[in-house]
């Protein structure tokens, strides 16, 4: 039996929030949530936000209350629209605890200065939400909620960070494909690792998909790594220009961007492995193929006998050539067999 | 669209007060437009950009 199926459902919000965090753990395999068990109702801003001592704070609007009125209704059927009131407040809890996740050894502080890196803010928010998008069924389930509000995991959720999330599927299944990891892999291993370690394993990957690691000296592989790293941070940190933009706008940017990106990246990995094979230099050509002209020009043997009759077999090489090969329409081949009927029909 | 402008010194070349007075410009901006919005998931949209701005901008602070 699974840890969710022991364990008992929770029955109200305070009993929802507690279990938060131990579910993201357990559903990410993360070795550790630096969440300190304090949540903190804001009435305005922000809406959801994991702090760097561990506090999650939550709106009162958007989440607290839909969770509230989610078990003043338990187990009723709800129309659409205050499901996916639900849904979303719970795929924001999810993803709030998602930023709190990280292998067992990871601190905050380093977790918070690693944020500040160029990129970094884009990737981690861009993981979390894609992850929490994937999985979000999977918590509803964990946690009984399916039961509190039938009918939830049946409507559609839109999710946030469209300036994002685009870019970081794209990366991520590029990636995976290139190294042949299940589909979602890299994404989970990133959203198990808090920022300190997203970019190096990000990194990672990608080098690792080519074929520079059996080649690169470690000079040149750290340069690669460099070159590879500023392309990501550079190109990650600009998707900061769609967030203003309406969600669908967004998404279509991030998509188009990351696939420049993308291709900037295969580029630099193409020029770092043509280093390892170089081309031909292009000063000393190999000689040019002759042309069909060209074979076309009889060769000094051929000018020297042309006007010439074929010489006639003697006797003496007919009866050779008839002793040595008894069969020869039969063995011979074929151009050599037309010529041998020719010549034995004649006197 | 203009992504061919892959900028290669941008955002890794600036300081990091120009980050967190971009980081706080466009927290003020985002809660803005989240405000004036009359779309409840644009506006939400709008709120958790800004939260996460909020995030960097905390971050940044010594």
């Amino acid at each position: 039996m699974t840890a969710a199926l022991v364990t008992a459902a929770p029955t109200s919000v305070e009993e929802l929030l507690a279990r938060s965090g131990p579910a993201a753990v357990e559903l990410s395999g993360a070795g550790q949530s630096a969440w300190n068990g304090n949540v903190v109702e804001t009435t305005g801003p922000p809406l959801g936000l994991a702090d760097w001592d561990g506090t999650l704070y939550l709106g009162r609007n958007h989440i607290l209350d839909p969770l509230r009125h989610m078990y003043e209704h338990a187990g009723e059927e709800r129309p659409v629209h205050v499901l996916e009131r639900y849904r979303e407040a719970l795929g924001t809890l999810l993803h709030e605890q998602a930023h709190f996740l990280g292998p067992a050894d990871a601190t905050q502080e380093a977790a918070r200065g690693a944020f500040t890196r160029p990129g970094a803010r884009q990737l981690e928010e861009g993981v979390a939400e894609a992850w929490a998008q994937n999985h979000l069924d999977e918590y509803l389930t964990h946690l009984g909620l399916d039961k509190v509000a039938p009918g939830i995991k049946d409507v559609p959720a839109n999710g946030y960070y469209p300036a994002f999330v685009p870019a970081v599927r794209i990366l991520t299944t590029d990636v995976e494909a290139r190294n042949d990891l299940r589909p979602g892999e890299l994404l989970d291993a990133l959203n198990s690792q808090t920022a300190e370690g997203q970019f190096p394993l990000l990194l990672n990957a990608v080098y690792n998909s080519t074929r520079l690691p059996s080649l690169d000296s470690p000079d040149q592989a750290a340069e690669t790594r460099f070159r590879l790293e500023t392309l990501l941070r550079e190109g990650l940190a600009q998707l900061d220009a769609f967030e203003l933009l309406p969600s669908g706008g967004a998404a279509a940017h991030s998509r188009a961007f990351t696939g420049f990106l993308l291709n900037r990246i295969h580029t630099e990995i193409k020029v770092a492995e043509s280093h390892h094979f170089p081309h031909p230099d292009a000063c000393t050509l190999p000689p040019p193929t002759p042309t069909t002209t060209g074979r076309l020009v009889p060769n000094p043997l051929q000018t020297a006998l042309s006007g010439l009759t074929p010489p006639t077999p003697t006797p003496a090489t007919r009866a050779a050539a008839s002793s040595a090969t008894p069969h020869p329409q039969t063995h011979t081949p074929r151009s050599h067999a037309r010529g041998a009927s020719s010549r034995t029909s004649s006197p | 669209m203009q992504h061919e402008a892959l900028q290669t010194n941008g955002n890794t070349s600036s300081t990091s007060e120009e980050r967190q007075a971009r980081a706080e410009w466009l927290i003020a901006e985002l809660r803005r437009r989240a405000a004036a919005c009359d779309d409840p998931h644009e506006q939400a949209n709008l709120y958790r950009s800004a939260d996460s701005l909020l995030r960097l901008a905390t971050a940044n602070r010594p």
